[in-house]
């Protein structure tokens, strides 16, 4: 919202009082007024004096910024469709982040790489640009600190915490003055984490103007090739072709231990290893129904982003994880703090419940004192 | 606040969820379910009054605008559960008893004629005391005791020595 004053001069022209009228009414100076029509917002007594002379609502002099947020099609939990009551959870989230933003007008530069096909051969050469870009030479898996390290090099603010219900998504990508932001779900598995994170940073960086927008699939195409492109991220040829090796001749039995063995190592799903094997005609004897349950067992035994954060509730070890995941919004967080009140300061970071914001406060007051 | 109106002190339904709800209380002040059934919100009239709508919109409208603390030079970020109850105050004339210092200063900036101001813990403690609602005793002394063990605030210093003089008692 923006104080707008030509729309009280506007208001007043219209329906009057007189600009001394209205000064003698509130109890202020004429200047007072003028002052607020030449954009300097009233003190908060003065504005419920004025909204009450003149029986409107405040708003009515504010500008309002509907934040722009991309919910993915499919990066959701299971079988979750995305609807009506999830966009506007997702907006009213994002909603709360805003004002935080909107006090650094300076977004830094993300890389952008533009796209014309959205095919598989696109998708290679997206994710190998953004494996160059990002200096990951490893052909391993991204494990889910190295996620995280990627976001901060393609300048993406991760904004971890846990999502309303409604939201059955395990990440998804906003734009927020400017800035590229991916809210990611902490209630999730960390093993489902990766890829989802991959798929929400190739939609920030996908510039898609010059793709042929087909009527009635553009989005799904967009989504099937954000996929792709997080799959090429994450699964390196060179990787791919070790598990291949590795599982070859082996039973069924053999095989399933080696892949949850890998999964577990290496941070990423038995189903999406399942699903690329497949893809290359790799001797793989398990059927989509044994990986998708060989998954399920993994991930019992895998926490969740919040069992990890929140493992002993400490504030001083949840700020230390989160420096390492998120410093950019952390370092706002910190800029911003004698002006957050407690309550907010817990909203931010998503901890109710999970830990108190009044401690959490006092260990950023602490930490901001010792650095300066 | 308290089913006795005598002592004339409100909240709101969310601080009262906040009370019984959270595991922070739950830890560190294990007998509060002992006064559960005492505590009761505001009277509707009084919560969703007119008064307390606009202000509610307008102390919305400023936080979003945004205002800045002309203290700090930084915008101030409060939840809605803040600006409810600062609206609460601000519209029944009521003071606000709250540690929270955006708050206060955002209540201090913006409405410096209408806010009644923040009262701490002590303070309300020292009004009960000065109009004879309450009876000081080596029983309430020791729960005061209590405070430094529970790590609570601070109280100013001129509620302090009001203390001391209201009850002859050391405050630690």
């Amino acid at each position: 919202m923006e104080w707008q004053g030509h729309k009280l001069k506007a208001f007043l022209e219209e329906n009057g009082p007189t600009i001394s009228e209205l000064a003698l009414k509130i109890g202020i100076s004429r200047q007072s007024i003028s002052s607020w029509i030449a954009g300097q917002a009233p003190k908060g007594e003065h504005l419920m004096a004025l909204c009450e002379s003149l029986n409107s609502d405040p708003s009515f002099f504010f500008k309002t910024e509907v934040p722009h947020t991309d919910l993915p099609l499919h990066r959701k939990r299971g079988a979750a469709k995305t609807t009506d009551a999830s966009q506007k959870a997702a907006q009213a989230l994002v909603s709360k982040y805003s004002l935080l933003f909107r006090q650094y007008p300076s977004p830094p530069i993300t890389l952008r790489i533009s796209a014309r096909i959205l095919d598989e051969s696109t998708a290679e050469k997206t994710a190998l640009m953004v494996r160059e870009y990002c200096k990951i030479d490893s052909a391993k898996p991204l494990k889910i600190v190295e996620a995280f390290k990627l976001l901060q090099r393609l300048n993406i603010i991760p904004i971890v915490r846990r999502f309303p219900e409604s939201i059955k998504s395990y990440a998804f990508f906003s734009k927020i003055v400017g800035y590229n932001v991916v809210f990611i779900n902490s209630s999730s598995n960390v093993l489902d984490l990766v890829f989802a994170i991959l798929h929400e940073a190739a939609h920030a960086i996908l510039d898609l103007t010059e793709v042929e927008q087909k009527s009635g699939d553009f989005d799904f195409r967009v989504e099937e090739f954000a996929d792709a492109v997080a799959n090429q991220i994450q699964f390196h040829p060179a990787y791919l072709d070790l598990v291949s090796r590795s599982i070859e001749g082996c039973n069924i039995g053999t095989q399933v231990i080696k892949l949850k063995k890998l999964c577990a190592e290496n941070h990423h799903s038995v189903y999406g290893i399942y699903t690329n094997l497949a893809r290359m005609g790799a001797p793989i004897k398990l059927s989509k129904l044994d990986a998708v349950k060989s998954n399920s067992t993994l991930r019992k035994k895998t926490p969740s982003l919040n069992g990890v954060l929140f493992q002993n509730k400490k504030p001083r070890e949840y700020l230390d994880l989160l420096q390492n995941i998120s410093p950019s919004f952390l370092k706002m967080i910190q800029n911003n703090l004698e002006s957050t009140s407690t309550r907010k300061l817990g909203e931010l970071l998503g901890i109710e419940g999970e830990m108190d914001a009044k401690e959490l406060r006092e260990e950023l007051v602490t930490r901001a004192g010792a650095s300066a | 606040m308290f089913n006795d109106p005598k002592y004339n002190c409100f909240t709101m339904n969310e601080m009262i969820k906040e009370i019984i709800s959270t595991q922070k209380f739950k830890d560190k002040y294990p007998w509060r379910t002992e006064f559960k059934s005492s505590l009761k919100p505001m009277a509707r009239d009084k919560l969703e009054s007119g008064k307390v709508v606009s202000y509610q919109k307008v102390i919305r409208a400023l936080i979003e605008a945004p205002t800045v603390d002309t203290r700090t030079g930084k915008v101030y970020n409060l939840s809605p559960v803040d600006q409810k109850m600062l609206a609460c105050a601000l519209a029944n004339d009521l003071h606000t008893c709250t540690e929270d210092g955006p708050a206060i200063s955002f209540c201090k900036q913006e409405f410096p004629s209408v806010y009644k101001g923040n009262l701490c813990a002590l303070e309300i403690i020292n009004t009960w005391l000065q109009s004879g609602m309450l009876q000081w005793d080596p029983t309430k002394q020791s729960l005061l005791q209590e405070w430094r063990v529970t790590n609570e605030p601070h109280q100013p210093l001129q509620a302090i020595a009001r203390f001391r003089s209201l009850t002859n008692q050391p405050y630690f």
